[in-house]
């Protein structure tokens, strides 16, 4: 078992080279920032959009920054969108086609900030082969499935709810924001496993405001989540299915059966603390974030049998400095994680298998509102490096990638019009193996159908195409927007011409 | 700033350190298979068996042969349920040197869940099994009789012994013994050979008679027997032949032929077989010049009843047998020159034994070829010629 010191060390060397990359970049941007240049309510929200300035909320998850940046206004959504290609992961869908419909708002009352949000999404998957559950790629590697492929119908529903108390003694903002997840689905085809899913997450947060504009945050996560998992064979045509239970990258059990069920029952707890300043027209924000997620799979109704746990263990931080203003600035940010998953069998009564998962992103954006054209540009670099291992003792089973994927981007919005304003935007990028390794001494059917297969996917160079164009439109300042974007991400590879793509449509109305 | 720093290192570590070391590293074992030779056998563990271990949670499997310990060693075995299967084939002259008969046989072993929990080493035992080596024999027939003090003729003795020369218990439920059609050689001047002789793959028998039982209810441990006579009872008694060779009061079966007029008395200490098909006198009489017998076993109800050739409307028929339902077969005939009379077919028996004369209280046994762990293997060539001798007294039980 790994020591657990040894993974603090891992983050704090990956935040600490982190911190050396910020350090020499600092020397480059010099920019200023005013959060109150925008006008409209449609302007906060293209800042937003465009990250145009620091938002606080999305990368602290802090539920106090919700009213930072952010207007009070209504909204309803509808999103389509369609991912098709070959360029996948063995267990996803060889298609996805999900409808969605949101709707949200924020509202400050009397110094109350209030924040909701709701979505229901309906998924439709075509030939999910291998995956009884509703994420098989959820870091956490039991699973179930049968041998058979078919097609998926899910629904998903997700609820936020935020509030943000009055600032206490001129220093102190807390907030608490609630977010629950429900979705179920099921393959229409035999042994028709079936899935429902539970998610309630609690998150406080405060800050604490400094001299000379400074601020220290704190915020957390509880969580709870439960996915129950069932499946049997009801309209048996007399064709044996056997039920595989996924125990590592390569272990597994496997039994002929006509019925069973399973419960995952997983708990997060994380913490983030935040450190921001400002000066000038900089500001900066540090953060530093620890999550710990704990799984037990139990198997049975009326005696419930533990078949496995599942440990995962994250550290990450980042920097943000943003200078400027949302029509003329800069901004750098670096983001390091590292997360570590542990497996303990319980046939093995030992820990089996186990994961690494690596991330330094650098992203730097640099945008420019042109006073006399009302054009808006805006730059964007993206470099990631990756490096993931997945390790199985059982099967003697190893695979490593390190990754580097680039992508640049270029969006341009026409802010010249008042009722109509067009965006477009496109990123252009490649991911470049850098290191790959794979190796299985006792290799089986799983190791061959799965996990190979996955280490092929991650070790593939790919080329990425974003584009997204889209337009926003409103009959006067403080008037309903009516927004329409459509975009499309792909990858390309050279292996087999495979590609992954999807296709986005959104509208939504504002008020 | 230094507090918040210290407040962080601290929540990190805590988180670090909530890492739950529930089991340990994973450990793989090192497993020693021992296969067994069933304990009738000459030597105690197999050599040369192939031994295949499955892990029942996944499929996957490993084999090893064992070494001349009766050893087979897997490494690198994980934790789980396994089942382990045992293979050897034994050869003809395999079977001979660890059983004394020469046949060659598959032997089998199988635990179907053992358990390997991550020790550095694990030994099973593995216990072979197959088919019986042998089976049941004819071991010793007394059918020649004595004569009584006064020198008058007395056949009441007789007995046949049934012997199990295999390498396991043998279950005599439903077992029968018959008698075949026949003269045993030329008796009189015009006597025949058995009509049926060139039927060579049916014995046509005179009587049968059957051991009860529902298939488990009497056993015959390897290199036991049990004696069938024709009455069990102490034939020394001076009541009825004190020149008798036999006390078989302490005979396992006796063939009682109840009849109306209680022309043959029961002895209550033996029990009974049962009579399934009779065509004799008063008593299961056995030639006295040389009876044929075998043993079988098949339904009565799916024998086909033929009439004797040539015999008149009246005479029972007798009892066609297949070949492949007998069990063993002996043949004993008048004399040596009696060969063309032989009722048994040479794919049963290939020869014929004689005694000297009629009532002579001579005996024939079967000879013994080996003895292995105190156990007599008795010779089986299937010839009667060759696999017995005659003895001068009759020898029940003998050994």
């Amino acid at each position: 078992m790994m020591n657990p010191s040894i993974g603090l060390t891992v983050g704090t060397i990956k935040i600490e080279w982190g911190i050396k990359v910020l350090i020499g970049l600092l020397f480059i941007n010099i920019c200023t920032l005013d959060l109150n240049a925008q006008k409209t309510t449609l302007d906060s929200l293209q800042v937003l959009q465009d990250n145009r300035s620091l938002n606080l909320y999305t990368l602290t998850n802090n539920v106090v920054y919700t009213g930072v940046l952010r207007p009070s206004v209504g909204y309803a959504q509808a999103n389509t969108i369609n991912t098709f290609g070959t360029f996948k992961q063995p267990m996803q869908a060889s298609q996805i086609t999900a409808l969605s419909m949101a709707s949200g708002g924020y509202k400050k009352i009397n110094n109350w900030g209030y924040n909701g949000y709701f979505n229901y999404k309906k998924i439709f998957e075509k030939k999910v082969g291998w995956s009884g559950v509703y994420n098989a790629y959820d870091d956490n590697p039991i699973i179930w499935a049968d041998s058979s492929t078919g097609n998926w119908e899910k629904d998903a529903v997700m609820a936020l709810v935020g509030i943000t108390a009055p600032t206490i003694a001129k220093k102190i903002n807390t907030g608490l924001q609630i977010i629950y997840n429900i979705a179920s689905g099921a393959r229409l085809s035999e042994p028709k496993p079936f899935f429902r899913y539970r998610n309630i997450a609690i998150q406080p947060g405060i800050t604490y405001q400094l001299p000379n504009q400074q601020e220290i945050g704190f915020s957390g996560t509880i969580g709870f989540t439960k996915e129950e998992n069932e499946l049997g064979l009801f309209n048996n045509t007399g064709n044996n299915v056997l039920l595989y239970r996924f125990r590592g990258y390569g272990t597994f059990s496997k039994t002929p059966f006509v019925s069973g069920e399973r419960r995952r029952e997983q708990t997060d707890l994380g913490v983030n603390l935040q450190y921001k300043k400002s000066w000038k027209d900089y500001n900066l924000l540090f953060a530093l974030n620890a999550a710990q997620r704990d799984d037990e799979i139990l198997e049975g109704v009326s005696q419930p049998v533990t078949t496995g746990y599942y440990t995962g263990i994250e550290l990450g931080g980042l920097i943000s400095l943003y200078k400027g203003n949302s029509n003329i600035g800069k901004s750098i940010t670096i983001k390091a994680s590292s997360k570590n998953g542990y497996i303990d069998d319980m046939i093995f009564r030992a820990e089996s298998a186990s994961s690494v998962y690596q991330k330094i992103a650098l992203h730097i954006s640099k945008w420019h509102l042109n006073n006399v054209t009302n054009n808006l540009w805006q730059f964007t670099l993206s470099p990631v490096f990756t490096f993931i291992d997945n390790t199985d003792q059982a099967t003697l089973t190893q695979f490593t990638t390190s990754i580097l994927e680039t992508v640049g981007g270029i969006n341009y919005r026409n802010k010249s019009a008042k009722r109509v304003q067009l965006y477009a935007g496109i990123d252009v990028g490649y991911n470049f193996v850098v290191d790959d390794y794979f190796s299985s001494t006792k290799p089986n059917i799983i190791t061959t159908l799965l996990v190979q297969p996955n280490y092929f996917f991650h070790a593939t160079n790919n080329m990425v195409i974003n584009a997204k164009i889209g337009m926003d439109i409103s009959q006067s300042i403080k008037s309903v927007i009516h927004s329409i974007y459509l975009s499309t991400n792909n990858r390309f590879t050279t292996l087999k011409s495979s590609i992954r793509s999807n296709i986005q449509l959104t509208y939504s109305i504002v008020f | 700033m230094k507090k918040s720093f210290v407040l962080l290192i601290m929540i990190v570590s805590i988180f670090t350190s909530c890492r739950k070391n529930r089991f340990g590293v994973l450990v793989t074992s090192i497993v020693t298979i021992q296969a067994k030779y069933p304990t009738t056998y000459s030597q105690p563990l197999s050599s040369g068996a192939n031994i295949t271990l499955t892990n029942i949670t996944d499929g996957s499997f490993k084999t090893a042969t064992t070494n001349s310990d009766g050893n087979a060693i897997f490494s690198d075995v994980l934790p789980g349920s396994y089942t382990i299967t045992a293979n050897k084939n034994l050869s003809a002259a395999e079977a001979l040197a660890l059983t004394g008969i020469s046949s060659a046989v598959t032997l089998n072993g199988i635990q179907n869940t053992a358990t390997v929990i991550g020790s550095q080493n694990i030994t099973f035992q593995l216990q072979l099994q197959g088919s019986a080596v042998g089976g049941l024999v004819i071991k010793e027939v007394y059918y020649s009789g004595s004569r009584t003090p006064s020198g008058g003729t007395y056949f009441s003795d007789q007995f046949v012994e049934i012997y199990n020369n295999s390498t396991d218990t043998v279950f005599l439920d439903s077992l029968c013994i018959a008698d075949a059609f026949g003269n045993a050689g030329l008796i009189n001047a015009t006597s025949l050979p058995t009509p049926f002789n060139t039927d060579n793959s049916s014995v046509y028998v005179s009587s049968i008679w059957q051991i009860p039982g529902t298939g488990r209810d009497y056993p015959l441990a390897p290199g036991k027997s049990i004696v069938i006579a024709q009455d069990g009872v102490n034939h020394k008694d001076p009541t009825l032949n004190p020149s008798s060779p036999v006390d078989l009061s302490n005979a396992d079966w006796e063939t009682f032929n109840q009849r109306s007029d209680n022309r043959d008395a029961d002895a209550p200490a033996v029990p009974n077989l049962t009579r399934l098909y009779f065509t004799g006198g008063f008593d299961w009489l056995l030639p006295v010049f040389g009876p044929s017998i075998i043993i079988y076993k098949a339904n009565f109800a799916s024998l086909q009843q033929v009439a004797i050739p040539g015999a008149t409307p009246t005479t029972a028929p007798r009892i066609k047998v297949p070949n492949n339902v007998i069990i063993d077969a002996f043949e004993a005939l008048k004399d040596g020159s009696s060969g063309n009379f032989k009722r048994i077919p040479t794919a049963l028996d290939a020869g014929f034994i004689f005694v000297d004369d009629t009532y002579n209280k001579q005996s024939v046994r079967r000879k013994t070829a080996t003895t292995i762990n105190g156990r007599r293997v008795l010779q089986d060539s299937n010839n009667s010629s060759a696999d017995f001798e005659k003895i001068a007294l009759p020898t029940p039980k003998g050994f």
